[in-house]
């Protein structure tokens, strides 16, 4: 490839060839069952079979010619490369009767073999100069300027998180953002874990769930009101994660994401099959809905339970959209309280010792920093937040069952978090917007979402697998902000000459 | 008595089930040091090709018994093998020398789409089987009428995986793939050096963990007579237990970890509570990696410093 | 044998067996405050498995470890990892470095203040609240690093990101990194494996500062004669898990069992290692009764 001359089409047409005809080959084999057959219920409820033969075809096609385009591209011929694109998106345009998934992606597929292309035009690699930057080295260019930029960002994304309900009064408007506020405030606390101390915690819905189970139960048994049970859930989630991670910490990293996995598990069935004390499968019904730090209610009568309304107290019309702006506000005020520890935490002794470990656990140990102690820490700080959670999501739903708490929702905040960034605390919003907040937008996506999510977290992790928007400043400097960091991260050469 | 040797017969063909699943986790993980997570999936999607492969010889016609089942086993173990390939040539081949949780990662990414790959084209609900061979042998019978038996089915199931782990066996410790196979284990760089390919050595490790999962997935189906795409989730974990127990790395121990782990969960729903039957088993996970994470038959493991 | 004044560390009878392989066997020796003391031996002699017991990364399987500081007498066999590097105050470096390759210059002497430095924030609940006292401690700590980094010659680049120094810089830094925990014992893992001449002059002078500025004793692991004859005032030698023999570095560079045991490599590729073994214990055995 370094060399200057062109290499030939007699060369390369070959390789090419076979490479693409092994790809279609491949997606045949993968695709004629589970594509090609479809199980449906027949006569006496026994199952037979439909033939989707022509979906088949389309995928090896589409799969064939695709895999031909960045062959060609690769081996320098990108002008090829973007021809084959263009006419699969074309084709996928013009031919007639195609379903839309189908339909979306072939373009899908054509428009990114293209870009690929272009990119490789733009930016030719030649002999003679330094390799162009590769997407992947150019996205960190793009997190350094977030990172950098990160408190402009951050003031004007919570002034807008503040303006929110009031940009957009309506029911489902504030539903969704209080949703993806959840989901932010579970990231943020799930990043402390995951990304500064390094651990991957499988479990962490186990955590959610019990901040959820003591607030519903504590309501349920003994009348606790919301703003008791809420520090009250924060620490039996720490104090769970304290007793679960004892034996855990000490093994090594993927034995102890799959523990946390076993752990989060476990809870669940425990929850689902001890009825007497949980309600089983069918959860806790009419749990109560917090009131205004304790001095009103949110109810239409002027006066309940001893307190006065919401309304009446603040001379306001009568509107169920108070009590679903002030959960908003509430779980806006809770995850910025997340951040804001974590940020400051990151500057502290344990946070250092945190990401110190995420980088080297023996060099640790070799400075005298108990192990154990540390990650302890960081499990059961973000045990607490996840029981935080927890209790805001018992009152905000009123009700809550074991299957609020699958491995799905664990892998949904661990997706928020490596797709986002690890360590990165805007990533964590930006994935959140994207997993949580489009497909509620896009109803049509919801069948898709997991399958989505799925491939993204391959992708991601193949290209920047530290997470989009990650990108690492250093909590304290000698000589200041400037620019002084040397060689930036991934350009580090393999092999460090001396000096 | 009888119930108990009930109970056993049963633990011994779950555990032969698990066993056939485990070895693909304990040989992945014995050579590139990751956790398959998606290789439940992949018993599922085995499962699914089988039940797709009765039915289609049901519609043309094929009649006799050990034919389908001859046809049926071989297309699965092949398919699911391409499936395998594809998992490991896409999420896992361009991480090697990326940061240590990323495969995992991976994995589970993987894993999701798997599952909703097979949900989005097959449907969500559980895909019955008719039973495709009935029948016994009883085996005692206590006065109150409860009788022991052992199917023709879990005769079936318990010779395939003994034929199968013999086979296996033979593969890995005589020929010439099981070496280079055991000398990537060892030291890939150094096994590069001496010629061996080993993308190629990990590509077939992959291929062979399939394949055999493809396996688990046939008579897990005839057994059970239902699967649906969720069901590779809570299997994999199980046989990822059994993995574990039996010394991860360890090809003997997977088979033995996959016997216990069927064991216990027989004799757990046997005789405690059906309902706590996978808290049993998750706790077996979680002790055994707490107070012996080298397994029943693994080397233990030194911190390299 | 060097007679030993102060000694800091007292090894006696250290075995270290994995499964069938003794890796150490029954190995005795003293290091003295302020001393330069190098452990040498071809490679497999045991070496870096001596440094993992002395820092508990590894149980001995049998022996005593004494090291005495401030007046007490710790047993590291008996302390767990941490401990020996917190209390007992053993800081040590890699054979293969360990720095927190993508954190800071800075941060990895700061992080070497660990428990200094979280005391000091009140187990993070003053530092959360920016109380005075911690930024008082902050900036000490701070100030400490400056020091360490100045003696190695990298404030000018404090900010790196520390994977990304040079190969030289980062085996400086490490030991600038375990100096800030400030330990009475020092050990380093061949400090000057992949330096070339001018870099390893350059350690030599570091290594002596060291000792001559601060109240640490040093132990070293060298394959390089050149660093192990000009700094070392006392040289110990492990062949086969052996100590084969034990003294000044002139002493030791004459003694025969040390030749045979360098030289004589060729050899004893072709003799049973146990063989070779007694060989070398028969040579080191008339010198050793006075150990």
């Amino acid at each position: 490839m370094g060399a200057v001359q062109r290499p030939s089409m007699d060369d390369v047409l070959p390789r090419v060839g076979r490479e693409a005809a092994l790809a279609g080959l491949i997606t045949l084999a993968l695709t004629a069952t589970m594509v090609g057959l479809h199980t449906v219920p027949g006569a006496q409820s026994r199952l037979t079979l439909e033939f989707r033969f022509g979906d088949v075809l389309m995928a090896v096609i589409l799969v064939f010619f695709g895999r031909m385009a960045l062959s060609f591209t690769r081996e320098g011929f990108p002008a090829y490369g973007l021809g084959i694109g263009v006419l699969i998106v074309a084709g996928s345009l013009l031919y007639p009767g195609l379903p839309s998934v189908v339909e979306i992606m072939g373009v899908g597929a054509g428009a990114i073999v293209g870009i690929n292309a272009v990119w490789r035009l733009a930016r030719p690699i030649r002999p003679d100069r330094p390799p162009p930057k590769t997407s992947a080295q150019l996205m960190d260019d793009v997190a350094a300027w977030v990172q950098r930029r990160s408190v402009v960002i951050g003031v004007v994304g919570v002034a807008f998180a503040i303006a929110l309900p009031f940009l957009f009064p309506d029911r489902s408007s504030i539903d969704l953002a209080t949703l993806v506020m959840t989901y932010i405030m579970l990231g943020w606390g799930l990043n402390i874990i995951v990304g500064l101390a390094g651990l991957l915690d499988l479990g962490y819905v186990a955590f959610y769930a019990v901040g959820a189970y003591s607030y519903g139960l504590l309501a349920q048994y003994f009348d606790f009101s919301f703003w008791l049970c809420l520090p009250l859930a924060g620490l039996l989630a720490a104090f769970a994660g304290l007793i679960l991670g004892f034996p855990v910490l000490r093994l090594r990293g993927d034995y102890f994401a799959i523990v946390t996995l076993g752990f989060g598990e476990i809870i669940r069935v425990v929850l689902q099959n001890w009825s007497s004390f949980t309600g089983g499968p069918d959860g806790i019904a009419s749990i109560p809905r917090p009131s205004f730090f304790g001095i009103a209610e949110f109810t239409s009568a002027p006066e309940a339970d001893g307190l006065p309304s919401f309304h009446t107290l603040f001379g306001l019309e009568f509107t169920p959209l108070h009590r679903l702006i002030f959960l908003y506000y509430l779980i806006l005020i809770l995850a910025l309280v997340v951040n804001a520890v974590s940020l400051r935490i990151r500057r502290l002794p344990l946070g250092r010792s945190w990401e110190a470990l995420r980088e080297d656990d023996v060099a640790c140990q070799s400075l005298g920093i108990n192990r154990r102690n540390i990650k302890l820490a960081a499990f059961t700080i973000s045990a607490m937040f996840g029981g935080f959670a927890g209790s805001f999501f018992a009152t905000r739903q009123g009700f809550i069952s074991p299957e609020s708490f699958t491995f799905i929702e664990s892998a949904i905040v661990l997706a928020i978090v490596v797709l986002g960034g690890m360590g990165s605390q805007t990533g964590v919003v930006l994935a959140a917007i994207l997993i949580i907040g489009l497909p509620e937008l896009f109803r049509e996506l919801e069948e898709y979402r997991m399958l989505i999510f799925g491939a993204a977290m391959v992708i991601i992790m193949v290209w920047r697998p530290r997470g989009l928007l990650a990108h690492r400043v250093p909590t304290v400097t000698l000589h200041g902000g400037r620019r002084k960091g040397g060689p930036s991260p991934g350009q580090r050469p393999e092999q460090v000459p001396a000096e | 008595m009888e119930y108990f040797l009930q109970q056993v017969i049963n633990g011994l063909t779950l555990g032969a089930i698990y066993g056939l699943i485990a070895i693909g986790y304990t040989m992945v993980y014995g050579i590139i040091g990751m956790i398959n997570f998606a290789h439940g999936d992949i018993f599922m999607i085995g499962a699914f090709i089988s039940l797709m492969g009765f039915l289609l010889l049901g519609l043309l016609g094929v009649g006799w018994l050990p034919l389908t089942l001859l046809i049926v086993l071989i297309a699965s173990m092949m398919l699911t093998a391409a499936y395998g390939w594809t998992v490991e040539r896409l999420a896992y081949r361009p991480l090697r020398g990326s940061f240590r949780l990323a495969p995992l990662i991976s994995a589970i990414g993987m894993s999701l789409f798997l599952q909703n790959y097979v949900q989005l084209l097959q449907g969500a609900r559980a895909k019955p089987l008719p039973p495709v061979i009935e029948g016994g042998f009883e085996l005692m019978r206590r006065p109150d009428g409860f009788t022991a038996t052992i199917s023709y089915l879990q005769i079936l199931i318990i010779l395939l995986t003994v034929v199968l782990m013999v086979a296996f066996t033979f593969l890995i410790q005589r020929t010439s793939l099981g070496r280079q196979q055991r000398s990537c284990e060892q030291d890939k760089t150094m096994a590069a050096l001496i010629g061996v390919n080993v993308d190629r050595t990990i590509s077939i490790t992959f291929v062979m963990g399939a394949a055999l999962a493809a396996v688990a997935g046939l008579v897990y189906l005839m057994r059970y007579g239902v699967i649906d795409f969720f069901e590779g989730f809570l299997v994999g974990i199980k046989a990822f237990t059994a993995a574990v127990l039996g010394g991860i790395g360890s090809l003997p121990g997977a088979m033995l970890g996959g016997l216990l782990i069927g064991m216990i969960e027989a004799l757990w729903s046997g005789y405690f509570s059906v309902q706590y039957k996978d808290v049993a088993v998750f706790g077996v996970l979680v002790l055994v990696l707490i107070f012996r994470p080298s397994g029943l038959l693994g080397k233990p493991e030194i911190e390299k410093v | 044998m060097i007679d030993i004044q102060a000694p800091l560390l007292t090894v006696e009878h250290l075995t270290m067996r994995f499964g069938g392989l003794t890796a150490i066997d029954d190995v005795s020796f003293q290091a003295g405050a302020k001393d330069i003391t190098a452990v040498i031996g071809p490679n497999g002699a045991g070496k870096t498995t001596m440094f993992n017991c002395l820092t508990g990364f590894y149980k001995p399987s049998e022996g005593q470890l004494a090291l005495s500081r401030n007046g007490t007498t710790h047993y590291l066999e008996r302390m767990e990892g941490h401990v020996i590097a917190a209390k007992a105050g053993v800081a040590r470096t890699f054979q293969n470095i360990r720095l927190f390759a993508n954190m800071s210059v800075l941060e990895n002497l700061l992080v070497a203040q660990h428990n200094k430095l979280m005391k000091a924030s009140g187990y993070s609940l003053a530092g959360l609240f920016g109380l005075p006292s911690y930024r008082r401690a902050e900036r000490e700590g701070i100030e400490l690093a400056k020091y360490w980094l100045d003696k190695v010659r990298l404030t000018e680049r404090a900010d790196w990101e520390a994977g990304n120094l040079p190969y030289g810089a980062q085996r400086r830094l490490e030991i600038a990194r375990a100096m800030c925990t400030n330990p009475g014992l020092l050990c380093l893992d061949e400090p000057a494996a992949g330096l070339n001449p001018r870099e390893t002059g350059e350690l030599n002078e570091l290594i002596l500062s060291i000792r001559s500025d601060h109240e640490v004793g040093v132990l070293l692991i060298e394959h390089d004669m050149s660093v192990v004859m000009k700094i070392s005032d006392h040289v110990i030698v492990l062949d086969y898990g052996r100590k084969i023999s034990d003294g000044g570095p002139e002493e030791v560079r004459n003694d025969p069992a040390v030749i045979r045991a360098y030289l004589g490599e060729e050899e004893d590729d072709e003799l049973p290692p146990e063989v070779a073994a007694d060989l070398a214990r028969d040579a080191a055995q008339p010198r050793d009764p006075g150990a």
